[in-house]
């Protein structure tokens, strides 16, 4: 940390969640729709229109609850929060603000050390995100198909320390949002937003009493660079003795530093007040049962398991469950290979947590990846059995990525399939001991290290197509023979 | 407590409205009247008395999360002032 100070950092996290429709009215959810196409009396707040809850992010908002081991409040309330804003149809926005949905949580980071530290969660409430303003010089163009989505909000205790656990934990969250399956968690997107709230003081010192903010971080490395910024900022005003004012700040990614939005002294006053439009929300005991026993397999269980059924280290185990999509396809995959053997369940997550998680990088697997699992584990299959050689499989890879083609399509198109015959090997054998009869005689005299440059020629020869034992096994056999005639 | 300027131009920021003297005058006077009213309500008392915010005690209900059919674009733009084809139009309303 910064010399003598230490930064307190607590982030505020957007999530929206995966519903089929917003979380008032029934208009569907689709970011490529064209402007203004998903919009209805509700969500436009015309007059004399009552919002009706969605359950499913009622439930979506429980599972999380229920991940972060929070509390759920038996009875809630949506309030109004009042602003004036043209993005805004209703003049107000649906909240929860003094009797929120869940509170008391916390969520387990594991630092860059392996040491583990445990977050606390104020409180988790449900909120309707507000429409999309466009600037022009003419004025603002207003989209309302985002008016009224699902919002989840997660407020953390101010206990981050630093840049690096505020990205580990944004990361975390995202993590644990797609395991549940209720956010595709993509910041890029705006799916996952965070806001940070960043004060120092000397350790040990008294909370502090002013704060500032954070906002427009759409990336997990904006995050640890913002906060960075920021704190830096704070602890060269503390040396110098002079006071932090309360302020909201912007993250310019293009520009690298933290614009003024507003000063927070002037900061609007929203008269939060409960809707008279929506009765207290209930939740059941049993409801929460009913989400419990469907709760899926969250990152740690299944980094547990993977490591017990596939008999990975905890390394390849936690690269592989970072990302559900990446355990997904290897659990496929797995589930194609012929032997089901230690060897063959490392490699293959070899080949997933380089090859396939490189490709992914590129291209995520929910927007039609084109290496199906199967397609994989044909691969992988083929290297065990021994008739691919892996560098043949990496050029085919290549290919499938490119080509979205069947492995065994592009073998046969590319003659790429391994030689396996030694009629075919036999010859190439003999001509290259026949270009090198001086090695060949430090061989038979005892220097029997030169096998493997025999071995390497052979695979130059072949492009890297021959069976490398049977051409080992031919090599053999070829050079017992010289030795018997010499 | 009497109103003064200094909270006509606080609900005008909040408002994001600007007045002239004049006005915030005039407004002052119809705010003061207006709390002299609430100001009755605050006699009565209440102690003891749990606020009713919702009238029944019925929960939310609750819908099923299937999509119905939008407002066509025209119907949704239809009462706005001001709109092109796609989107509704309105002054900026602040500094960016």
């Amino acid at each position: 940390m910064q010399g003598s100070f230490e930064a307190l950092i607590g982030l505020e996290v957007h999530v929206q969640l995966r519903t089929a429709t917003k979380a008032f009215c029934s208009c569907p959810l689709d970011a490529s729709a064209p402007p203004n196409t998903l919009t209805c009396p509700v969500c436009l707040g015309h007059p004399g229109t009552l919002p009706v809850a969605n359950r499913v992010m009622i439930e979506h908002t429980l599972r999380l609850a229920l991940a972060l081991n929070a509390s759920i409040q038996p009875v809630s309330t949506f309030s109004r929060k009042n602003y004036f804003y043209p993005d805004l149809p209703k003049g107000y926005q649906i909240t929860q603000f003094h009797d929120t949905l869940c509170y008391n949580g916390r969520l387990d980071i594991e630092l860059d050390t392996g040491k583990t530290r445990t977050i606390g969660i104020s409180r988790i409430h449900l909120e309707e995100d507000a429409g999309k303003s466009l600037y022009n010089s003419d004025g603002v163009q207003l989209d309302f198909n985002r008016c009224g989505i699902p919002l989840l909000e997660l407020v953390t205790e101010p206990d981050l320390t630093s840049p690096r656990e505020a990205r580990i934990f944004l990361a975390t969250v995202r993590q644990l949002v797609t395991y549940l399956g209720i956010s595709d968690g993509e910041m890029e997107t705006g799916s996952l937003r965070c806001d940070a709230n960043i004060s120092v003081r000397r350790p040990g010192g008294a909370i502090p009493s002013t704060w500032t903010e954070l906002k427009n971080m759409n990336s997990l490395r904006n995050v640890e660079t913002a906060v960075a910024h920021e704190i830096e900022r704070q602890v060269s005003l503390l040396r110098q003795d002079t006071f932090i004012r309360p302020c909201t700040f912007s993250w310019d990614d293009a520009a690298n530093r933290l614009v003024p939005m507003r000063s927070k002294e002037t900061t609007s006053e929203y008269r939060y007040f409960p809707d008279p439009d929506l009765p207290p929300l209930t939740i059941s005991p049993e409801l929460i049962d009913s989400i419990k026993a469907t709760q899926p397999e969250l990152p740690a269980a299944r980094r547990e398991r993977i490591m017990d059924r596939y008999h990975l280290p905890a390394y390849d185990a936690r690269v592989l469950t970072a990302e559900k999509t990446l355990a997904d396809y290897y659990e496929q995959a797995a589930s194609h290979l012929q032997q089901k053997t230690p060897e063959a369940f490392r490699l293959l997550c070899r080949w997933t947590t380089r090859e396939v998680l490189h490709a992914f990088r590129k291209q995520p697997a929910d927007s039609g990846f084109p290496v199906p699992p199967d397609h994989l584990a044909f691969l992988v299959n083929r290297m065990l059995n021994a008739t691919l050689t892996a560098r043949t499989a990496g050029e085919v890879f290549l290919e499938m990525l490119r080509e979205h083609a069947h492995p065994r399509e592009i073998l046969e198109r590319k003659d790429l399939t391994q030689i396996s015959t030694p009629d075919i090997i036999a010859p190439v054998v003999t001509t290259i001991l026949d270009r090198h009869p001086d090695l060949v005689e430090e061989y038979i005299s005892g220097k029997t290290a030169l096998r493997g440059f025999f071995i390497g020629e052979i695979m130059k020869a072949t492009a890297g197509r021959a069976n490398p034992s049977l051409a080992l096994r031919v090599l053999e056999a070829e050079l017992e023979k010289r030795r018997a005639g010499a | 407590m009497a109103a003064t300027l200094a909270d006509i131009e606080r609900a005008a920021i909040l408002s994001a409205l600007s007045f002239s003297e004049e006005e915030s005058c005039r407004l002052l006077g119809e705010f003061r009247h207006i709390l002299t009213w609430l100001d009755q309500l605050l006699e009565v008392d209440t102690e003891g008395v749990e606020p009713l915010t919702y009238v029944h005690e019925r929960g939310i209900p609750c819908r099923a999360d299937d999509t119905r059919s939008c407002l066509p674009r025209e119907d949704a733009l239809m009462n706005a002032p001001h709109h092109t084809r796609a989107f509704f139009v309105v002054p900026r309303v602040h500094r960016s």
